[in-house]
């Protein structure tokens, strides 16, 4: 029973007279699903034109009005954080959103969460695909140092402030000091070994923790230490081969890490694949073997656990808002799909309510060309036919097939 | 909830660990030796039909018999397939495989794009590595044939059909010049931004993007009528191998492959198909459910680059892209599916067509989407594409439904009746770290 937009009570029997009652007789429902990494509902994502780029705020650009917003839905979606993409080291502030597909930019974000930050290691970062790289750093040794550096002029800021509460305010550092004092939290885009290593190594440095490990295909290879630091691991479930640096990517990465204890979640990066995260969940069953249920629990509980937000979301309990995932079938089949996906308690995709509006838009449509078509007749001036296209941003981490009205805008571009 | 397939994966994987090989000592594997019989198998024909408690015999590398109370042969070697699926191999209609190692970042890994706007007699076979790490993986996951193609602008050379355990190109080669792929131009206009008014610039055309499409479209038109002029010659003054490159399709020996997503290219295609009397397939297919009843009609083939792709425009129905499969069966349009997206999803191929499944296929439907389609479109569904007498033995048994990642597990697979290796490099990798943390 859900009441004011949380899970009120759970169980059989349960009665209110004003309750809407919806038949879940032979579907599944389950907690919404969390996307730890998403490029959705932002106007841009690379701010890549120096190394460090703190003060960069994903929540300052968010985007209300794209359609992915919708089409996560569609796929059973809940929460996306949107993240900087990865073209530096030290990328900007993230912003968690809930998909209240309607909703202004600030009635997006999720309220009382913990703040975030992108960072990235690796090629990306080294902006390895560019035919004349001539920033800082090429090499990952660089890209070490760009961080020691960044969070030593932290601690220096720090003490400046300290004996001068006004002195000039840094917002660059700001949020670095804010990471040393446990304030604001790492989400870091990474993929082989040494650098996940000197990463733990920097947090212990320094004192934080690298609170999650994005991407991470090799993460089962420092499984170990990162549990020893404490960080959660999200991670593609099967890609690999894109670049260099995930040749060694395997589909049995999420098993091993979770074998060895870490929080692990499955993550999207990706605007298409983000609908289907209840099928990359499955792979894990599929490579590795791990049961259903913990696989369900790395694009839900998981993800929640790693964004700080498990009080809230991520599963069905008692008092946790009301985000839940009416399913045809086990979400974790091929043949699953969502017929109701439902945000603080509002139904924001409806399977039915969709084919009604898909008419109405498709009559629509047809009327705006009739209605040109005559004007054409009767001899009114033209324009030439001009699609609207979409601009996809991503990490620029991947390549995408082009769709036809669509751009995708890679930072490596 | 228990996994049922743990205990099974696990004893394949014992397997490997006890042959503990790298994938360098992956060894294709030798000539099937006597008579195989694949007994109380759920058989997926690929054509529709499904036969329960049935036999498969193969022999030299051929289906022999399938059926029920069919008599083993003595000395055979018998399979027990109790409680599994068996399938036939799936085939990649698409693909740069062999020629794309890593796409991004390491130009010398890539051979998949020639430079130039024709390249009509360059073959895609020559530069296919059969030692990529990419190919042991995507067989691990039944893709036991490939088409693989080149890519370019415009005329972009000729493809050919390989089987997926080989040590050489000659070896893998399971069909030869299979078509001639050409990419038609787009007819979108595009201004502004990325991707948009340089773009245009680029195309010629004097920055009209739609004029420098027509251009391109005269100028495959032009290729193919002085191709035509060449081939019917008996003396040629000089030889030149662009135009006599094109005589397999003028002969009806080879499909014209064209690279099309948008509703006008299609009907550009079909056009170019009609003017010269070639057999087309059309590539992309994105838009493909709006033209479903014409490219029926006009018996024009489909490879649908990608079920797991989002709506084309804005004003699509959220789900397009997986229903399309279903609409083109609806209108009885010969489609095959794939996966594009190289090296990042290849291997999901069955979990295109398991989507398509749940958006308005039959089980069986989306099963010929990915084996006995593709094959009538590649011309080779006299050898391959569904487990039926005189057949090549390209077979593949699962412990579950192979649409779904729950059921999708491997535990044998044949390419022409030779038991093939299902390990791979992520294998081994996982082995090697199950090792380094005592992971049972």
């Amino acid at each position: 029973m859900i009441k004011g937009g949380k899970i009120a009570k759970i169980g059989k029997n349960l009665s209110d007279a004003t309750a809407t009652v919806v038949d879940g007789t032979g579907k599944h429902l389950s907690a919404g699903i969390i996307d730890e990494h998403s490029h959705i509902a932002a106007m841009s994502i690379n701010e890549g034109g120096q190394s460090v780029t703190s003060e960069a705020r994903i929540a300052d650009n968010l985007n209300p009005e794209d359609i992915n917003i919708y089409r996560q839905l569609s796929g059973g979606v809940t929460s996306s954080h949107i993240l900087h993409g990865s073209a530096n080291t030290i990328g900007g502030q993230t912003q968690l959103i809930k998909l209240r597909w309607g909703a202004n930019d600030e009635d997006l974000k999720f309220a009382g969460a913990d703040p975030f930050i992108k960072f990235a290691l690796g090629e990306n970062v080294k902006r390895t695909t560019s035919q004349s790289n001539n920033r800082y750093p090429d090499t990952r040794m660089g890209v070490e140092e760009v961080l020691n550096d960044a969070f030593d002029r932290a601690l220096d800021y720090q003490k400046t402030l300290k004996a001068n509460p006004s002195a000039r305010r840094d917002l660059e550092l700001e949020a670095l000091v804010e990471i040393l004092n446990k304030k604001r939290f790492i989400t870091c885009h990474s993929y082989v070994q040494p650098e996940i290593t000197y990463a733990l190594r920097i947090g212990d440095k320094y004192g934080f923790k690298f609170n999650t490990f994005t991407h991470i295909l090799e993460g089962y290879k420092v499984a170990d230490k990162m549990k020893v630091h404490g960080s959660s691991a999200s991670t593609f479930s099967d890609w690999f081969m894109y670049k260099t640096e995930v040749q060694d990517a395997i589909a049995y990465n999420a098993a091993i890490m979770q074998k060895v204890g870490l929080n692990v979640c499955i993550n999207s990066d990706d605007a298409e694949m983000a609908r289907r995260l209840n099928q990359e969940a499955a792979k894990v069953v599929k490579y590795g073997g791990v049961s259903e249920e913990e696989a369900l629990k790395m694009v839900t509980l998981n993800p929640a656990k790693a964004l700080h937000v498990a009080d809230k979301v991520g599963s069905i309990k008692t008092g946790k808002d009301a985000d839940v995932v009416l399913w045809t079938d086990n979400p974790l089949s091929i043949y699953a799909k969502v017929e109701k996906t439902i945000v603080d308690g509002i139904v924001y995709f409806d399977r039915t309510k969709d084919a009604e509006m898909s008419k109405k838009i498709t009559a629509e449509k047809t009327r705006l060309i009739q209605k040109l078509l005559g004007e054409k007749r009767s001899g009114m001036p033209m324009g030439r036919p001009m699609p609207s296209f979409q601009t996809i941003l991503t990490c620029g981490d991947h390549e995408h097939e082009d769709h036809m009205a669509t751009i995708y805008e890679n930072q490596n571009n | 909830m228990k996994n049922k397939y743990t205990s099974l994966l696990i004893l394949t994987l014992a397997i490997f660990a006890f042959n503990a090989k790298a994938q360098e000592t992956v060894y294709p594997a030798g000539p099937q030796k006597g008579v195989s019989a694949i007994i109380h198998a759920t058989v997926h024909v690929g054509n529709g039909t499904v036969l329960t408690d049935a036999t498969i015999l193969f022999e030299k590398g051929k289906i022999t018999a399938v059926g029920t109370g069919i008599a083993i042969p003595k000395g055979a070697t018998e399979i027990d397939a109790t409680g599994k699926q068996v399938y036939p191999g799936l085939i990649l209609p698409n693909s740069s495989l062999g020629l794309k190692e890593i796409s991004s970042g390491v130009r010398g890994s890539n051979d998949f794009q020639e430079i130039g706007e024709n390249n009509a007699d360059i073959r895609s076979i020559v530069s296919y590595n059969t030692d990529s790490k990419i190919i042991n993986v995507l067989r691990s996951n039944g893709i036991l044939l490939a088409h693989v193609s080149p890519s370019g602008e415009l005329i972009e050379g000729r493809s050919s059909v390989v089987q997926l355990d080989a040590w050489n190109y000659e070896d893998a080669e399971y069909k030869s010049n299979t078509g001639m792929y050409i990419s038609m131009p787009s007819l979108m206009a595009r201004r502004g931004g990325r991707g948009g008014f340089m773009r245009g610039m680029m195309m010629g055309g004097g920055g009209d993007p739609l004029k420098a499409a027509f251009d391109k479209i005269e100028t495959i038109k032009t290729y193919f009528t002085e191709a035509k002029a060449y081939c019917q010659e008996k003396v040629h003054a000089n030889n030149n191998l662009k135009l006599e490159a094109a005589r397999a399709l003028f002969e009806g020996k080879q499909k014209l492959y064209i690279r099309a997503n948008e509703v006008k290219q299609m009907l550009l295609a079909i056009d170019l198909g009609k003017t010269f009397g070639f057999n087309i397939v059309i590539v992309g297919g994105g838009e493909s459910f709006q033209i479903a009843g014409l490219l029926a009609e006009n018996k024009i083939p489909v490879i649908l680059d990608e079920a797991h792709a989002l709506p084309a425009t804005e004003d699509d129905d959220v789900d397009q892209p997986y229903k399309t499969p279903a609409q083109l069966q609806k209108a009885g349009v010969l489609f095959a599916l794939n996966d594009m997206a190289d090296n990042t999803k290849q291997r999901n191929l069955s979990f295109n067509a398991g989507t398509a499944a749940a958006y308005g296929l039959t089980k069986e439907e989306a099963l010929s989407s990915i084996t006995l389609n593709a094959a009538k479109i590649l011309g080779i569904d006299n050898i391959t594409g569904s487990i039926e007498a005189g057949k090549d033995a390209n077979i593949l048994i699962s412990a579950g439904d192979i649409l779904d990642m729950r059921g999708n597990q491997l535990t044998q697979i044949f390419i022409q009746g030779r038991t093939v290796s299902l390990d791979n490099k992520q294998l081994q990798l996982y082995e090697r770290y199950k090792h380094k943390y005592g992971i049972k």
